[in-house]
């Protein structure tokens, strides 16, 4: 076909074609764009704009400085003149240079330049010329031939001429140069000091509008322009769009996906929450924008929003109208455009969720901020808070909601619904600290600052599993496949490291990858249980143990939602009661053969043993058998038999008591008396608490202990009964009793009870009261009137048969015959029965025997079942492993894998929903419907958790789970054996109060229990077993590791029960009124204080120690102190009187611990020392941690004050109220005890306390510790006391003391001698001295002639050492050769000498009214003996006690201020100042044993102490 | 700005109650007396020395000084003092004789193992004079509430401390701890109209302002005797003398 120019479609139609598509590309790309400018994010950052402008802008208002604007216009004055001064200045430089001054001073410069040019050229000149000349005299004095040496010496000539041309020539360039720059500021002088003047003007005015400015160029910048109109513009905003995705990329806290690669963390979640990291987007802020009334505000908020528009407005006015008058009139650079400013303050309304959405994240100090300890560059958000981060949008984010108000307002605001395909879903805002524990694996790391818990919910959680023994079933392991992932709770190896020989231990500590586990279990060893109680108490136990202890931590197994009687189905009703009754008997049967040595586990390893044995002696072990072999002979080693209670008692060291040391059994008063007054004043309450101490009777004063680390012992008397042959045994029991007291280890080798140091007698007072003390109540009565039927044989039967049926080595269709009579014939019965199967307890048994051998079956069987080995150490179970689910990875279990089963019907079936759990305007109380759930009579159920079980998400499961963990049985037909087997726990045990009904008391119960229960979900959460790049572990710093370490030991044996430990930490908002109440406080103190060593003016000598010194606070608006005992005050009337404030209002009063820095009205930096009270305003406290520790102590201040007023007199009035007397006869408080004690003397006092101080009601007891635990505990007061008072040079674990070196002895001989002569008293003091040697010398020639044989050789020398001494000394004074006496003063070390002069002088030492010196006695023993001091206390410490012992300690000690500043006392013992005083104390107690061994000091002791 | 609005209340109110002190020209006296008004008769109880006995108990024994009743009842030691009806804060006219206090010193000694005076009325100005004129040393342990922090400082025999207090309404307490037993009682206060009773039990306030006042009373041993801390209202009639006797019951406490 010819060619043609006819396209080959018909052309009009290509066109419309083309055309049609033009405009549906169009169109789709219109609405792409239209799209992308409706992003989700993108309003929300358009708004956030309207945020921005409205927030800055009525900032802009407030700060405007109204109140200081004739201040402000006195300094434009000043800084017109100031202006006008330098114009004139400007002037006067221009007449004085001829008119143009610019054109000058470019002269000038031009000039410089040219002349530095011209220097520089020169000087390389110089140098290059410099170099030639050296090399030409080189050359020269090489050459050989004279001719040319001469050419070269001529040359060199030249040369040097040439240099010392250019030297001239540069030194006149120099000159030029300082004369130009000379000229240059000579002419300036006083333009510059003009220009100085402006400056500092100018910065003055600067610092009264500094906070003003700041905000107008913000609201400036921020308020909507033309141009951002534009650009925000649909469409338009797709090209450089002001709007973006904000992430933050992370590579190293990536995201864990299953099994696939980790992968890299983007966060974006500040897309929209777009204020996080900026301080003034508070909420409270946010909220105030909206400034319009609206329709549905109430006739107040109208009112009130009314009159702040307004004068925000006028306000706002006024402020323009200034910024224009600087920025038009006075032509001042304000960094922005005055047109910018809005002309009037815009409102905003946000709803509660933008609120949140735009506010700041709470306490940037500790997060998000770049300078806080977490910031968001560095740890994202999503690590935390979990959620999906690279989403954009609200429900891609996975977020989640709090509360059922909150899912309300999110469905409405956000079509808010639970998103499943995110494994992680954001944690509830309850549960935010389970975050923490991805890094913070000590757990103990999340306190700060000593008492100040940072993470408490968490912390609570943390401490009630590690109370309640969770870890005794489920594993909670700190390594994963080697690396850290969470904290680590496991259950320490059996037998405890420390009963194993040194080489089994290493053996066991030698694989870092699987260190053995620490924690002890948490229930009594039940090994000697026959011993303590009888067989019916344990089955009404086991049955109900909060029935009979309703506050004990032992779990309920019985009796639960699925396992009662009424539930159950037919078979399987009488299973409960025979289990139970089985249980205690295997418990007991076990127990008695403990006792004999014929317990299972012994047995069978003595059978193997004797089989093993003899193979070994003929060589036919095979290499299974020998190994088999050493571990039963280790068994048996370890297995030591034990006593019975029966044959022997013995002490706190060990020894048995002779019997005849334990008085007879008494109900006498006195007795009884004595017995409730050791119990109340041994520290047993620091610990325990007991109904019978809780009123005043038999002349004790009532003490209402709420200690409840160690059991409740209030019906221990109905506990502690052992049966004989059926019949109660008083005297059997009272010996279980005196035994536990006197040394509780002998029945619970692993229990945490300390060695009271109780003398047998006493513990039999103990006991007996303990014994005496009946309960009759109600609730104990149906406990005790309930006992657990005995099980029939039909009964037994049939559980057994349960257990045999599934038994690997019974043959099934024999089971029915065993049943009857036991296993008679292996063969057929059980071929493949092992030797240590449970089963074997039915071979060969006599007709009789049935029922226990069937019961002793089941309980075995049972025990291990429920894992009761878990808490209690039963023998049988010496090797079992934890039985639940291990929970170190539990946080992330993927929902899918739990069975929720019929759950959501059960929790419809059982309780009654209820929106929110508490009273949203008072925490502690519960919500209104809760508490008409409860008086339903059904349990109230929070909507929360209801919604959470319903969506199948982990916290509904859990929280059930912990609820009633037996639930997800419902309506399921189990076998008894798969039944679920967790226990039911109960973590809060609130007291009711007085007068509160029993529904207020239920309600509150169970909303404490809520509480306790969602604390211990917040930790378990938390465990998620990530291993976390090392770079984000919280790994301490050595000091602060021994901190967070021994935290965890301190808490092991409730040291803090007696001991005050920490002081506690107040945050205290400094404002105006409050740095006058301090400035007034600090006055008061500042008057009595003029002979402190460490002036409250002008801290001098120990201004490093922190009893003294503070720092000046890093925010004077926001003061930190640390304080212990606080109470609330009103001012006093002299308060009232001078600072006009309002006398109702609260003070909280708190005697500081450490010195506390303030800045006063005046912008004064003012130190208060430690020691003193402080008051502030607790409206103005922001956060407050108690103090941690010193109940007992507290708890026993009224009551001996009550019990003898005259010795323990209470001083003060209302909160202050305190006796110090009291506490000195105390367990002392702890704080400062690094600094205190030497941490040897602590290690060793620890392992094995001994007496310090004479006074006390009680001694420290002896604790069943391990060295480990000991040196965490050393480690920790040094570490803490490091950190916390670095100023004092803390070293630890060891330490030198430098008193003790050789060279300081004589240093400090020679400097005393020095300061006698400098105080002219040295011809005095060496007159006085040699009379005093002459009477020793008198006495010594006096003990030479008495002495006989070999004693009196050495009597002879002492004498003729003596007699050199007088004669030297004598020549010296006699002569008036003050050399000659410096010199014999020095060597006879007087320094040493007169320094235990101060000491221990009867009669005139200060010291000896209260403390025993060594040998010289105490008038009256009030404190430890000095000697201690040497192994005990450090040195700074002792110095600074002793300069101020108010300082150091948390009470007011009775111990004066023996060496008052600036006073001259004592000087006939010692001369010098207070200070070389309380030093010379110091050295000599340093050194006391040395000192006191000096003849000197011997002879003169015996000479003044009466021969002592 | 609040504290600027308070601070020109208090001082209106100032003005306000100077002026009134101003226009006090009528001067009357208060008088009275406090017995022992225990349900049994008082006993002394002797101290137990437990250490430097020799000097302690050299002039006779000690005594518990937590009462001092003389033999005819009259209670020693028993502060007793005027305040404002409605506000205890509040300013009394001060008698034109009565400006200043008349001594500058006021000394509280330990001769022998306890306080003398036992009990001390200062006027805020005078200073306290802590005084050891016995051969032994002792303490002073002084402790005094907000108004006066105290502090604990050694005396030698034959040394003295000055100490500066402040008019509070907490007392403070002295003590020495050296020998536990030792106590003492300082109270001050920021005008002249008060009193302790002497070992009759009777004291005398005099040129104090007529009108209608409360008289607070208060003794170690009961703590606030009568009507507690706001004390019982009298009528000070000019140029003449109110009688207040009281009951001091220790069982009241």
């Amino acid at each position: 076909m010819a060619a043609t120019d006819k396209p080959y479609r018909n052309q009009y139609r290509l066109d419309v074609v083309f055309g049609a598509s033009c405009v549906l590309l169009l169109l789709t790309t219109v609405w792409m764009l239209y799209d992308d400018h409706n992003r989700p994010f993108k309003p929300i950052q358009r708004k956030f704009r309207d945020v921005e402008d409205a927030l800055y802008t009525q900032q802009m208002a407030e700060k405007f400085p109204q109140d200081r604007l004739d201040k402000i216009k006195a300094v434009w004055e000043e800084a017109d003149k100031a202006r006008e001064k330098v114009k004139k200045a400007k002037e006067e430089v221009a007449t004085k240079v001829g008119g143009d001054a610019d054109a000058w001073l470019k002269k000038q410069a031009l000039e410089k330049a040219r002349l530095e040019a011209q220097y520089q050229d020169t000087k390389a000149t110089y140098d290059s010329e410099v170099s030639l000349y050296n090399i030409l005299v080189d050359q020269r004095d090489n050459a050989t031939e004279p001719g040319h040496k001469k050419k070269l010496d001529e040359a060199a000539q030249a040369k040097k001429k040439l240099i010392a041309e250019l030297d001239k020539k540069l030194q006149d360039l120099q000159r030029q140069l300082t004369e130009n720059e000379r000229v240059t500021s000579d002419t300036l002088a006083e333009q510059k000091k003009a220009e100085d003047e402006l400056a500092a003007i100018e910065d003055n005015l600067r610092k009264l509008t500094n906070d003003f400015d700041r905000t107008a160029k913000l609201s400036a910048q921020k308020s909507w322009k033309v141009g951002d109109w534009f650009r925000a513009l649909p469409i338009i905003d797709g090209f450089a769009s002001p709007y973006k995705i904000q992430q933050v990329t992370l590579n190293d806290l990536t995201i864990e996906y299953g099994s696939f690669k980790d992968v890299p963390r983007y966060d974006r979640c500040t897309t929209c929450h777009l204020a996080i990291d900026r301080g003034g987007f508070t909420p409270a802020a946010l909220r105030r924008l909206d400034l319009e009334e609206k329709k549905d505000d109430s006739e107040q908020v109208k009112k009130e929003k009314k009159s702040r528009r307004e004068a925000l407005q006028e306000r706002y006015k006024e402020a323009v109208k200034f910024v224009k008058e600087r920025g038009d009139d006075r032509k001042e650079d304000l960094g922005f455009k005055v047109g910018d400013l809005a002309s009037k303050v815009p409102s905003v309304r946000l709803s509660e969720a933008q609120v949140r959405m735009y506010s700041a994240h709470p306490r940037l100090g500790l997060f998000v901020d770049s300078n806080s300890p977490h910031p968001v560059e560095k740890f994202g958000c999503t690590t935390c808070h979990a959620g999906q981060g690279s989403a954009t949008e609200f429900y891609f984010a996975a977020h989640t909601p709090d509360n059922t108000a909150q899912k309300k307002e999110w469905e409405k605001e956000h079509k808010w619904e639970p998103f499943h395909d995110w494994e992680f879903p954001m944690l509830p805002a309850r549960f935010v600290e389970s975050g923490c524990v991805k890094c913070h694996h000590q757990m103990t790391d999340l306190i700060r600052y000593g008492s100040q818990e940072e993470a408490p919910k968490l912390l609570r959680g943390y401490n009630l599993v590690r109370e309640n023994g969770c870890f005794g079933c489920h594993e909670i392991s700190g390594l994963k496949s080697g690396k850290a992932v969470g904290p680590d709770l496991r259950l320490e190896p059996w037998p405890a490291l420390e009963q194993l020989t040194a080489d089994e231990r290493a053996k066991i500590l030698a694989d870092p990858g699987n260190p053995p586990g620490t924690m002890r279990k948490v229930g009594p060893s039940l090994r000697r249980i026959s011993e303590k109680t009888n067989e019916v108490w344990a089955r009404k136990w086991i049955n109900s143990p909060r029935g009979f202890r309703p506050d004990t931590r032992m779990p309920h197994f019985y009796n639960l939602s699925t396992n009662n009687a009424d539930v159950l189905p037919q078979d399987q009703k009488d299973y409960p009661a025979t289990e139970i009754s089985s249980i205690a008997h295997y418990l007991f049967e076990e127990s008695q053969a403990y006792l004999t040595g014929t317990d299972r586990f012994r047995r069978f390893n003595e059978d193997r043993l004797k089989y093993l044995k003899p193979l070994e002696e003929r060589g036919q072990l095979s290499d299974k058998q020998a190994k088999e072999l050493i571990e039963v002979r280790r068994r048996l080693e370890i297995a030591v038999k034990p006593t019975p209670l029966a044959l022997q008692i013995v002490d706190g060291d060990g020894k048995p008591v002779p019997e005849g040391d334990i008085p007879a059994s008494s109900d006498k008063a006195d007795d009884l008396k004595a017995g409730r007054q050791l119990f109340t004043e041994r520290g047993c309450l620091a610990c325990h608490s007991h109904a019978g101490t809780e009123k005043a009777g038999a002349d004790l004063a009532a003490v209402a202990g709420e200690a409840h680390f160690g059991p409740n012992l209030s019906r221990l008397a109905e506990k502690v009964v052992v049966h004989l042959k059926g019949q109660k045994d008083p005297v059997a029991s009272r010996r279980w009793l005196i035994q536990w007291v006197l040394n509780p280890n002998v029945s619970h080798p692993r229990t945490r009870m300390p060695i009271m140091h109780l003398k047998p007698a006493e513990a039999a007072r103990v006991a007996d009261w303990l014994l005496s003390q009946k309960v009759d109540d109600r609730e104990f009565q149906e406990w005790n009137d309930k006992d657990v039927p005995a099980p029939t044989q039909e009964m037994l039967k049939n559980l057994a048969r349960v257990y045999l049926k599934k038994a690997p080595a019974v043959n099934t269709l024999k089971v029915d015959e065993v049943l009857e009579k036991g296993f008679t014939d292996l063969k057929t019965e059980a071929p493949l029965m092992t030797d240590d199967a449970d089963e074997q307890v039915l071979v060969n048994i006599k007709p009789g025997d049935l029922n226990d051998k069937l019961k002793y079956y089941i309980g075995k069987k049972a025990v291990g079942r429920m894992g009761c080995f878990a808490c209690h150490d039963i023998p049988g179970y010496e090797y079992a492993k934890p039985i639940g689910t291990p929970l170190n990875d539990w946080g992330k279990k993927d929902p899918a894998r739990l069975a929720f089963e019929d759950i959501v019907a059960f929790v419809k079936a059982n309780y009654q929903t209820v929106p929110a759990r508490d009273d949203p305007t008072d925490k502690a109380k519960p919500a209104k419907k809760w508490t008409e759930a409860v008086k339903d009579g059904k349990k109230p159920y929070e909507q929360f958790f209801f919604d959470a079980l319903e969506g199948h998400m982990r916290e509904g499961f859990l929280h059930q789970k912990i609820e009633d963990p037996r639930s997800y049985d419902y309506n399921r037909d189990m076998k008894w054996d798969d039944r679920l087997r967790m226990p039911q726990f109960r973590f809060a045990h609130p007291r009711r109060t007085d007068g509160e009904g029993d529904d207020e008391f239920k309600a509150r119960t169970d909303q404490a229990e809520a509480e306790a229960r969602e604390a211990v979900m917040t930790f378990i959460l938390g465990l998620v077993a990530e291993p976390i790049h090392p770079r984000y572990l919280n790994n301490p710093p050595p000091d602060r590791l021994a901190e967070v370490k021994g935290r965890q030991v301190l808490e092991k044996f409730n040291c803090a029960g007696c001991h005050l430990v920490r002081p506690g930490v107040y945050e205290v908002r400094a404002d105006q009124q409050t740095r006058e109440l301090l400035k007034l406080s600090h006055d008061t103190v500042a008057k009595g204080l003029s002979t402190d060593y460490g002036d409250v003016k002008a801290p001098i000598d120990f201004a490093a120690d922190n009893a003294w010194g503070a720092p000046p606070p890093a925010d004077p608006d926001r003061l930190q102190m640390f304080g212990v005992r606080p109470g609330i005050r009103k001012p006093t009337p002299r308060q009232v009187e001078q600072l006009g404030i309002d006398p109702d209002r609260d003070l909280l009063r708190f005697r500081l611990a450490d010195a506390a820095a303030f800045v006063d009205p005046a912008r004064q930096v003012k130190v208060f020392p430690a020691g003193v009270n402080v008051g502030v305003f607790k409206d103005q406290v922001v956060s407050e941690s108690r103090s941690f520790g010193g109940t007992f102590a507290d708890l026993m201040v009224p009551y001996l004050a009550k019990k003898d007023l005259t010795k323990y007199k209470m001083e003060g009035e209302g909160d202050d109220r305190d006796s110090n007397t009291a506490r000195r006869d105390l367990p002392p408080p702890l704080v400062r005890e690094g600094e205190r004690v030497q941490p040897e003397w602590l290690f060793t006092f620890l392992r094995n306390p001994t007496p310090i101080r004479p006074q006390v009601i009680l001694r420290m007891p002896k604790f069943n510790m391990s060295d480990d635990d000991a040196k965490a505990l050393v480690n920790y007061f040094g570490g803490a006391d490091k950190l916390r008072n670095p100023g004092i040079g803390l070293t630890y674990p060891y330490l030198t003391v430098p008193q003790r070196d050789e060279f300081y002895w004589r240093e400090r001989s020679a400097d005393y001698v020095g300061r006698l002569e400098k105080a002219g008293e040295l011809e005095a003091r060496g007159k006085s001295y040699l009379e005093e040697t002459q009477k020793r010398l008198e006495a010594a020639r006096e003990a030479a002639t008495a002495a006989k044989d070999d004693a009196k050789k050495e009597a002879e020398a002492q004498r003729d050492a003596l007699e050199a001494e007088v004669k030297a000394l004598k020549e010296a004074v006699d002569t008036k050769n003050a050399a000659r006496l410096k010199k014999s003063l020095e060597e006879a070390q007087l320094y040493w000498s007169d320094g235990y002069r101060l000491l221990a002088t009867t009669g005139k030492s200060i010291c000896l009214d209260c403390h025993r010196v060594g040998a010289v006695k105490a008038k009256e023993e009030q404190g430890p003996p000095l000697e201690l001091a040497f192994s005990r206390l450090r040195p700074d410490w002792t110095e600074h006690w002793m300069a101020n012992p108010d300082r150091l300690l948390t009470y007011p000690t009775p111990m004066p201020q023996n060496f008052p500043r600036g006073q001259l006392l004592f000087q006939e013992l010692m001369s010098g100042s207070s200070l070389e005083q309380v030093g010379a104390a110091r050295d000599v107690l340093m050194n006391l044993p040395k000192v006191a061994d000096m003849p000197v000091n011997r002879s003169y002791r015996a000479a003044t102490s009466g021969g002592k | 700005m609040r504290s600027l609005l308070s601070a020109a209340v208090t001082a209106a109110l100032a003005v306000v109650v100077f002026a009134g002190s101003a226009a006090a020209d009528d001067w009357g006296t208060v008088k009275g007396r406090v017995t022992w008004g225990g349900k049994s008769a008082y006993k002394p109880e002797k101290i137990e020395v437990t250490k430097d006995q020799e000097h302690c108990l050299g002039k006779g024994d000690l005594f518990r000084e937590e009462f001092v009743v003389g033999k005819n009842g009259g209670v020693k030691d028993v502060f007793v003092w005027l305040q404002d009806a409605s506000d205890p804060t509040a300013k009394l006219p001060i008698h034109p004789s009565l400006k200043k206090p008349k001594t500058k010193e006021v000394v509280m000694d330990q001769p022998c193992c306890k306080f003398v005076p036992h009990a001390i009325a200062l006027r805020e100005g005078q200073v306290l004079i802590g005084k050891n004129s016995s051969p032994i040393a002792h303490n002073m342990h002084w402790l005094g509430g907000d108004d006066n922090p105290g502090d604990n400082k050694l005396i030698p025999a034959g040394g003295q401390i000055e100490i500066t207090l402040n008019a509070s309404r907490s007392p403070v307490e002295v003590k020495c701890d050296i020998h536990g037993w030792m106590k003492g009682w300082v109270r001050v206060f920021n005008h002249p109209y008060f009193a302790l009773t002497d070992a009759d039990g009777k004291f005398e306030i005099k040129n104090a302002p007529a009108g209608k006042y409360n008289i607070v009373m208060w003794q170690e041993g009961v703590g606030w005797v009568n009507g507690g801390k706001k004390g019982q209202p009298i009528e000070i009639p000019a140029d003449k003398t109110v009688e207040v006797d009281e009951k001091l019951k220790p069982e009241d406490k």
